[in-house]
């Protein structure tokens, strides 16, 4: 259809008015081109115009846009077209769900955060709560087993030396417990550090046989022991530690015989490395009750609690101190009513046999001599039990005894009088026992100041030197270890005046 | 792991937007092609028929005329009677 139209003005105004206007008036303006617009019918079409010069006219070829697109939509196009559209939907979706699931595991992985981080601050807490409870437990429990120990010793006899005997015993059970609890809360805070010491195995191993020889016998079990003959005569181990083990793993294997035997067996796997097998003929294990064998606070099974007592503490603080130094500890093999081998597995280092540093020194008698005579001591201590028994334990050796609970009032003392020796606790009210040292070092005071303290390892006579200290000793006080202490120090004293 | 999987999602991601851009590439320049095709066909005829028009104006010299021809042989026709139509009014 075509439409033409002269170039005068009323043309130009029908043409700006009308249908196809557009490319009417383009044509008439001398223009040419194409473009889409709406016909008399009201339908969109693609519009072509062209001016006529000589006649000023305009016109205009039109086709319905549809006709127009009918060869692009009828080919391969209107596929891709689908597929695009299939491809954007299922995208979106896509993106949708994605950013669902994306959401979601940001918000789960904020809450496992946070849940962690629970949990840590909840252990952390935990630690600290049992560190400071076994604190607490063990000054009482130290003077109990120290007033029972004078007890037994007063021997008394008769029914108040059983009675006291009995009173040490439970003391020192429930101490063996509040100490593994305090080394749970240690391992469990990274906190838990080994000491290689030179010690004898063998020593070792019979000392703690015969430590556990009554109860044995009791129950009426054989208790032996094999040692490989490659065995070295000593080695450097943790003897603390290893002691632990052996102790926990020996306790548990005559605690569930109830007849047969119960042997100890140290082999050579390696250079270097040691074996440790224990082997009983006690109750043994199912597969269900291994599987919760070492894990903590929990025994095969409840009935056991029930039956032999325990805090199913002791074979997962085994394993984690076997961990920490470097070995392992496994259960090797469990049948039920046939019994139990256990396998420790621990590195070593052979003592050098050519330099003898270990010396087994004998424990001198202290309990009648009156080692101590003509030695001021004077004895810092807080806790008015710990103070009793050990200044009792010093006077019973012959020592002339004070006693301060402060810091500041054994400065005020130490400078006043002439002391042989001044026993000083760490844990002060106000001024602690080590800013106390600092002050008297700091004033020129020279004599020995042993440190007591509930928290030291073994041989850590040089960080306690570095503070201040000459020496120190652990709670709770042993008698013998006291004496000995006292007397190294004092001796000394005596041989620089009798020098002199 | 997580930079693994990111890898992953960015390269089939890149793949898909490439695909789709290409893809909407050649169907623009295919619709471009069609339409072109079509103003083609118009402006055959168009130029057709200003041929005709020219003519008829140089024949009879006189706009009115000329659309009276016209006017003749304005009826609905396609463009290839167009030429036919116009001469037969133009005699």
């Amino acid at each position: 259809m075509w439409k033409g139209g002269r170039r005068d003005e009323t043309s130009i105004n029908i043409a700006a008015h009308g249908p196809l206007a557009k490319p009417l008036q383009a044509a008439l303006e001398g223009k040419e081109g194409s473009l889409r617009a709406l016909d008399y019918n009201g339908r969109e079409v693609l519009a072509f115009y062209h001016p006529i010069p000589d006649l000023g006219w305009g016109i205009v070829s039109k086709m319905d846009i549809d006709k127009a697109q009918e060869s692009f939509f009828s080919t391969g196009e209107r596929f891709i077209l689908l597929l695009l559209a299939v491809v954007g939907c299922i995208w979106l979706i896509f993106f949708k769900f994605a950013r669902g699931l994306q959401r979601e595991l940001n918000q789960t992985q904020l809450r496992l955060k946070l849940a962690r981080s629970k949990a840590e601050n909840a252990n952390e807490a935990k630690s600290k709560f049992i560190a400071n409870v076994s604190h607490e437990i063990r000054t009482p429990l130290a003077a109990i087993l120290g007033f029972s120990e004078f007890l037994v010793k007063l021997d008394f006899g008769g029914r108040v030396t059983k009675y006291s005997q009995r009173i040490q015993e439970n003391a020192t059970h429930l101490k063996g417990i509040v100490d593994d609890l305090l080394d749970l809360s240690k391992v469990e805070a990274g906190q838990l550090e080994f000491e290689a010491v030179e010690f004898s195995l063998k020593e070792q191993i019979k000392t703690t046989l015969s430590t556990m020889k009554k109860q044995a016998q009791a129950k009426g079990i054989a208790l032996t022991s094999l040692f490989d003959p490659l065995l070295p005569e000593r080695v450097r181990l943790d003897s603390k530690r290893f002691n632990q083990i052996i102790f926990n793993l020996l306790g548990n294997a005559i605690k569930f015989t109830s007849s047969g035997s119960v042997q100890i067996k140290l082999m050579i796997a390696e250079v270097n490395l040691l074996q440790v097998e224990i082997a009983d003929t006690g109750c043994g294990m199912d597969v269900e009750q291994q599987r919760r064998l070492f894990k903590p606070f929990s025994q095969g099974d409840r009935s056991i609690s029930r039956k032999f007592g325990g805090t199913g503490l002791g074979l997962h603080l085994s394993r984690k101190l076997a961990e920490g130094m470097g070995g392992n500890l496994i259960l090797k093999e469990s049948y039920p009513d046939k019994g139990s081998t256990f396998l420790l597995t621990l590195p070593f280092e052979a003592a050098d046999p050519k330099t003898n540093n270990w010396v087994e020194k004998p424990r001198p008698d202290t309990g009648t001599e009156l080692v101590l005579s003509g030695n001021k001591v004077l004895v810092v201590e807080d806790s008015p039990d710990l103070q009793e028994i050990c200044a009792d334990i010093l006077k019973d050796a012959g020592a002339s005894v004070h006693c301060v609970d402060t810091g500041r009032k054994a400065i005020q003392l130490a400078a006043a009088g002439n002391f042989d020796l001044i026993f000083m606790d760490i844990q002060l009210p106000g001024m602690s026992g080590i800013e106390a040292t600092r002050e008297l070092r700091q004033g020129g005071y020279e004599g020995p100041i042993v440190a007591l303290t509930a928290h030291a390892l073994k041989n850590q006579k040089q960080n306690f030197e570095q503070m201040g200290f000459s020496d120190y000793v652990t709670k709770p006080y042993d008698w013998h270890d006291l004496i000995e202490k006292s007397q190294q120090f004092c001796q000394k004293k005596n041989i620089v005046v009798g020098d002199q | 792991m997580v930079a693994g999987r990111k890898f992953l999602i960015f390269s089939s991601v890149a793949i898909l937007a490439t695909g789709i851009i290409l893809m909407v590439g050649h169907l623009y320049s295919s619709y471009t092609t069609t339409i072109e095709a079509q103003e083609n066909r118009l402006r055959e005829g168009v130029d057709v028929s200003v041929s005709l028009i020219q003519s008829i104006y140089g024949e009879v010299k006189d706009p009115v005329k000329t659309l009276d021809i016209l006017k003749k042989g304005y009826i609905e026709l396609d463009q290839k009677n167009l030429l036919q139509n116009l001469s037969s009014a133009a005699e």
